[in-house]
């Protein structure tokens, strides 16, 4: 599978390395697989969290990436998961789905996600670029990242056109490549997340990437609650939509 | 004895590899480490026969580079760069470069950079990434500071970064900690993917193949 994908559209150095994990047998005695005999604890040095700590503190949304540090996060509780496992019984649904189907899905979903986790990286590195005074040139970000990094993918190129054809692009997902990219991944995308939730397997970066997709993506979204009920609570005041000004209403009486 | 062209402070894989990296490219090379067996030991193994020079000391480390001194700071993030800026400081002169390499939390790059500043010592919070391999071969290199300590280490860094198809992997980011900023930036994206990759192989269909 990942074989397969790193010819096409996904191709870059983690898929790539992925590929020869996959394909890796143990060197000692098991015969196994030997991804399969690491212990799923993952590590985190600390750049990870402090990106996702720094775009709250810049207001940046990078759901996708806070959703990868936070997996590393849980899978440090492997003990509590043990006994979490035994305690709390779920059924697991087998999947008897068409398995060549499910993988396009996948296919898709990885691709429209990974998207999504440069997107929200490079709006991050935009504001940053205002609120800090670095004047940052993101089209020539995304050219140094074509070679000898970790992130280097064939992604980089459209990234590096769509900042070079506009120097303030507010998002990637707006920019032509990939408005229609993960537009024609989004059904296979949904459908994927689908299968993780249908099927209670957690896959929180590709829940929350797609999470933001919807929202960046929808005009108007359920705040106006949210202000209703601060506003309520705190009175924090509110803005209307039909006229200029601050109000505050008693909402209860 | 002729002084060397680039010195690299620390010695762990990253930092041998960007050493030998360096001599690759033709630059004449000054390795220190900490703790001196280290150095032994590469200065005995992949170091053999190249155009390095071990030293064992952070006098004789500065001593045996050139002026301006163009030094990479090849240490653990946190209080070990501080730790070594302090002891490498008073064998430093004016004009000196230092290029902190490793993930140095941006706003501490902001902080020594204008404290080195002080002392007219110039300081580049600079991303590499690549890991072992792109080290020794050719990486990703994101430096950010002042424009003009980027210039005296600019044709050294174009050189030894990986090369594409428009150029060196290799640009003159922005001012302060911007490097270093962009360099954990790059890092989350790459939790991000490699996450997603993960939840991918997690997934129903590959588990009941």
């Amino acid at each position: 599978m990942f074989a397969e994908w790193n010819d096409a559209e996904l191709g870059g150095y983690l898929l790539e390395i992925t590929r020869d994990i996959m394909a890796k047998k143990d060197d000692l005695d098991t015969g196994e697989a030997l991804v399969e005999l690491v212990l799923d604890t993952a590590k985190q040095k600390g750049t990870g969290k402090w990106t996702s700590q720094e775009a709250f503190d810049i207001g940046v949304p990078v759901g996708t990436i806070t959703a990868a540090v936070e997996a590393r996060v849980i899978s440090g509780y492997r003990d509590e998961r043990i006994e979490a496992e035994k305690a709390i019984k779920v059924r697991p649904r087998v999947f008897r789905g068409d398995r060549a189907k499910a993988v396009n899905w996948l296919r898709s979903a990885a691709y429209a996600s990974i998207i999504t986790s440069y997107a929200q990286g490079m709006a991050m590195l935009s504001r940053a670029s205002d609120e800090y005074d670095y004047n940052l040139n993101l089209s020539e970000v995304a050219r140094i990242w074509k070679g000898g990094c970790i992130i280097r993918s064939k992604l980089l190129d459209p990234i590096k056109l769509a900042y070079k054809r506009k120097r303030r692009l507010a998002n990637i997902l707006v920019a032509p490549f990939f408005r229609r990219a993960v537009k024609k991944a989004s059904k296979d995308w949904r459908r994927a997340a689908r299968l993780a939730v249908e099927h209670g397997i957690p896959a929180p970066a590709i829940q929350a990437s797609l999470a933001y997709f919807d929202a960046y993506r929808t005009a108007r979204l359920p705040a106006n609650l949210t202000q209703a009920q601060r506003d309520c609570f705190g009175a924090h005041t509110y803005q209307r939509t039909d006229r200029e000004g601050t109000f505050h209403s008693k909402w209860q009486e | 004895m002729a002084k060397q062209q680039f010195g690299v402070l620390g010695l762990a894989v990253m930092g041998q590899n960007l050493a030998l990296n360096v001599v690759e490219k033709g630059f004449s090379v000054a390795v220190f480490n900490r703790t001196a067996s280290r150095t032994e030991t590469f200065m005995a193994g992949s170091a053999k026969g190249k155009n390095l020079v071990a030293t064992y000391s952070h006098q004789e480390f500065a001593a045996a580079l050139e002026c301006p001194r163009k030094i990479l700071l090849m240490v653990k993030s946190g209080s070990p760069v501080d730790e070594q800026i302090a002891l490498l400081k008073p064998h430093l002169e004016k004009g000196d470069v230092i290029i902190d390499g490793g993930n140095s939390l941006f706003k501490d790059t902001e902080r020594r950079s204008e404290a080195l500043a002080r002392d007219g010592i110039l300081y580049i919070g600079t991303g590499i990434s690549g890991g072992e391999e792109g080290a020794l071969l050719g990486p990703c290199i994101m430096p950010g500071g002042q424009k003009k300590a980027y210039q005296v280490v600019e044709s050294i860094l174009t050189t030894v970064a990986a090369q594409v198809d428009d150029g060196a992997c290799c640009t003159y980011i922005g001012p302060g900690g911007a490097g270093h900023y962009v360099k954990m930036v790059h890092n989350g994206i790459e939790y991000g993917i490699m996450e997603i990759l993960a939840e991918v192989y997690d997934s129903p269909s590959e588990y009941s193949r």
